[in-house]
């Protein structure tokens, strides 16, 4: 069942075109990430979805009805992760969290419920009674999720949670979204951090410019591209010569040395460590570390796009 | 109600700086009330403390006489001493001191022109009270010697009480335009007009502040619940809270007061402060919609309401103001609500001339209240139009 339903989405400001025929469809049960740079029109469209902003163009369907600043029997079962922090800094954890669930369930001893689950949900347990000014960056993201998730939404929207937080509380959240998908919600999640969106979403679009641009799992993505294995090798005293001859080894289409490092990239499908060992070996050239990866996200949007996910 | 409850969980945030601004006003207004005299409304008549000596204690119409003036003097009995009555005196244990002269009676009822010795402490307002009664029956006693001759001294006695004891009702008229002392209570509400318009800014001020937080009013607005319903909860919480405001002030207002009872002017003056603060409810929701801090928030329920206040002449009276900055200050409802507690202050309870006044003043604050809330809509739907 499709979740979410966007198609041809245009919204202008003036001139500037920030969502540009975005469509975008979530099935029941996805981790669906929507991966782009910054300024790419990841948070209009979520703001579009949620019926914040006014769009041009376009229709925007969610649980299979049209979505309206009205629409409060869809609005019940969204719960929203904003990339800023939406909390009341004069509530404590549990009254800023009982607040928000409120706005959606009435009976006052399900809140209570509600509210306690949120706060074992995102841990926060010692910290019931501390005002968010008196909490780090961290846990300070761990209350706004629960904000957004105590009402146990079927839908929930997380635009950037993991901006600016630590190693540490972003595992912690990324494991939080798990659960919670685990748990029966489909979850949108927007970010530029491709690792992120590469270890969380069962479907990604990639976009920018306000235009989806590809839209997969992530191995469909990385198929939809030339590149293949990159070998990067810890090589020393190699001249102009021994790159020529390394890029005539099959499959290899591009040989770069610099700074003691050899980064070779093969064509997609194919494997060529065996074949590069072996030139190194015969050629005496000496080499210290060695390893392969596989193409990432970033390079399927470098391709695509020519720039750095990250510029 | 969640908005609602949340609304008053906000405002106990700011409890203490409105709690100071309470304070610090209730003391003031202490003070003030200390120093400053009391509405006078009615007149008692003391009685001057009065040393009496007599020496014709024989005559009936000398008794009759100090009768008389026992309405208007507290006798003393000093006895014939005058080192004694001189002392009194000079420590004001007596402010007068009358002496009737042998014979007395006698002379006066054969038409002699005879006076009562009078010794009083130098420049007492008091004496002349006492000087008027004895000349009024003494004239009037004359009157009658010479109008009826052969009077006999019971007549001429019973005749001159008759005479002296006709009173008349007196009404004091306060209604002067140049009255300067309007007393206690239009002090009190004129000095209020500040510390409500402090109290309200400050207050509603930092909790609209925290709900047009742009995170925060999205937040809400992805509820399901409407942004209607969200605003009425926002204006019930915030009519509550200047409603608490005016009860606080007219409890205080009763407390500190002299006045017996609830007069027509109290129930005034209370109208027009619940009218006024109608207006600070919708200057505070305005200014609220304009400000993006707690901090200017706060820094402008410091100056605003002092500036406003005081060009208004909520702490200068107005009549000593200049006519530019009197005209300025008719542009702000704290101006008619001075004016209104001004004119409060001039009614009495034989004069209603100026009640269509105070009421037309209560007309033009609640006009300022529909146009500070009708731009405050107007603010909001550009602001929502500039999110968009």
């Amino acid at each position: 069942m499709v979740i979410v339903d966007v198609k041809n989405l245009v919204k202008r400001y003036d001139k500037l075109v920030a969502l540009d025929h975005l469509n975008l469809s979530v099935e029941e049960g996805e981790i669906f990430g929507l991966l782009g740079p910054n300024g790419s029109g990841k948070t209009t469209a979520i703001n579009c979805i949620l019926s914040l902003l006014k769009y041009d163009k376009g229709t925007i369907d969610i649980f299979g009805k049209k979505m309206s600043p009205n629409a409060y029997d869809i609005k019940k079962d969204i719960g929203i992760i904003m990339q800023n922090v939406a909390v009341f800094d004069e509530l404590t954890v549990y009254e800023n969290i009982s607040y928000f669930c409120s706005l959606y369930i009435k009976d006052k001893s399900e809140v209570r419920r509600l509210t306690q689950e949120a706060i074992s949900f995102v841990s926060l347990e010692d910290f019931t009674k501390f005002h968010p000014k008196k909490l780090s960056g961290g846990l300070l993201r761990r209350l706004n999720i629960a904000c957004g998730i105590a009402h146990k939404p079927k839908l929930i929207i997380l635009d950037e949670p993991t901006v600016a937080v630590d190693p540490q509380s972003r595992n912690k959240i990324l494991e939080g979204i798990k659960k919670l998908n685990e748990n029966g919600a489909t979850i949108i999640y927007t970010s530029h951090y491709m690792e992120e969106v590469e270890q969380l979403c069962s479907k990604i679009s990639i976009i920018d410019k306000g235009k989806v641009l590809a839209t997969g799992s992530k191995d469909e993505l990385k198929a939809m591209i030339s590149l293949g294995e990159k070998i990067t090798v810890e090589a020393y005293d190699l001249n102009e010569e021994h790159l020529e001859e390394m890029k005539r080894i099959p499959n290899i289409s591009s040989v770069l040395y610099s700074n003691n490092t050899l980064e070779i990239k093969s064509k997609k499908g194919k494997n060529n460590l065996i074949h590069v060992l072996d030139y190194l070996q015969k050629s005496e050239i000496n080499f210290g570390k060695i390893y392969t990866e596989m193409p990432t996200l970033n390079d399927v949007f470098l391709e695509i796009t020519g720039k750095e996910l990250r510029d | 109600m969640q908005v609602f409850k949340l609304y008053f969980k906000l405002l106990k945030n700011s409890w203490v700086s409105i709690a100071i601004y309470a304070f610090v006003f209730a003391a003031l207004i202490i003070i003030l009330s200390k120093f400053q005299g009391n509405e006078i409304t009615d007149f008692k008549q003391s009685k001057v403390k009065t040393a009496l000596v007599n020496h014709d204690k024989d005559s009936l119409i000398v008794q009759d006489f100090i009768d008389y003036l026992k309405d208007f003097c507290d006798f003393k009995d000093l006895g014939n001493d005058d080192m004694k009555i001189s002392d009194a005196l000079f420590f004001r244990d007596v402010e007068y001191v009358l002496t009737i002269p042998y014979n007395f009676g006698e002379e006066y009822l054969s038409g002699k022109e005879v006076t009562v010795e009078k010794k009083s402490v130098p420049d007492s307002l008091f004496t002349t009270t006492v000087d008027t009664a004895i000349n009024n029956y003494l004239n009037t006693g004359r009157s009658y010697l010479e109008a009826v001759p052969g009077i006999t001294e019971e007549q001429l006695a019973s005749y001159i009480r008759e005479d002296v004891n006709v009173k008349t009702e007196v009404a004091i008229d306060q209604a002067t335009e140049n009255r300067k002392d309007y007393g206690f209570a239009n002090t009190y509400f004129n000095f209020a007009s500040y510390v409500l318009l402090s109290c309200c800014l400050l207050g509603i001020g930092m909790v609209m502040v925290t709900f047009h937080n742009i995170d925060i009013l999205r937040r809400n607005t992805v509820a399901p619940i409407s942004i209607k319903n969200i605003n009425a909860q926002l204006i019930g919480g915030n009519i509550i809270f200047v409603l608490v405001f005016d009860l606080i002030f007219i409890i205080l207002s009763v407390i500190l007061s002299n006045e017996k009872g609830i007069t027509e002017n109290v129930l005034l003056y209370w109208m027009n402060l619940i009218v006024f603060s109608v207006s600070a409810m919708a200057m505070s929701y305005l200014i609220a919609m304009l400000i993006k801090s707690r901090q200017a928030a706060q820094a402008l329920s410091n100056v605003l309401p002092l500036g406003l206040s005081f060009l208004s002449g909520a702490f200068v009276p107005q009549f000593l103001m200049g006519d530019f900055v009197l005209k300025l200050a008719s542009f702000n409802p704290v101006y008619w609500f001075v004016r209104g507690n001004d004119t409060i202050a001039k009614l009495n309870g034989s004069n209603h001339e100026n009640i269509n006044k105070i009421f037309f003043y209560m007309v033009i604050q609640i006009g300022f209240a529909a146009a500070l809330f009708a731009l405050s809509l107007v603010v909001s739907k550009k602001k929502s139009q500039r999110n968009n």
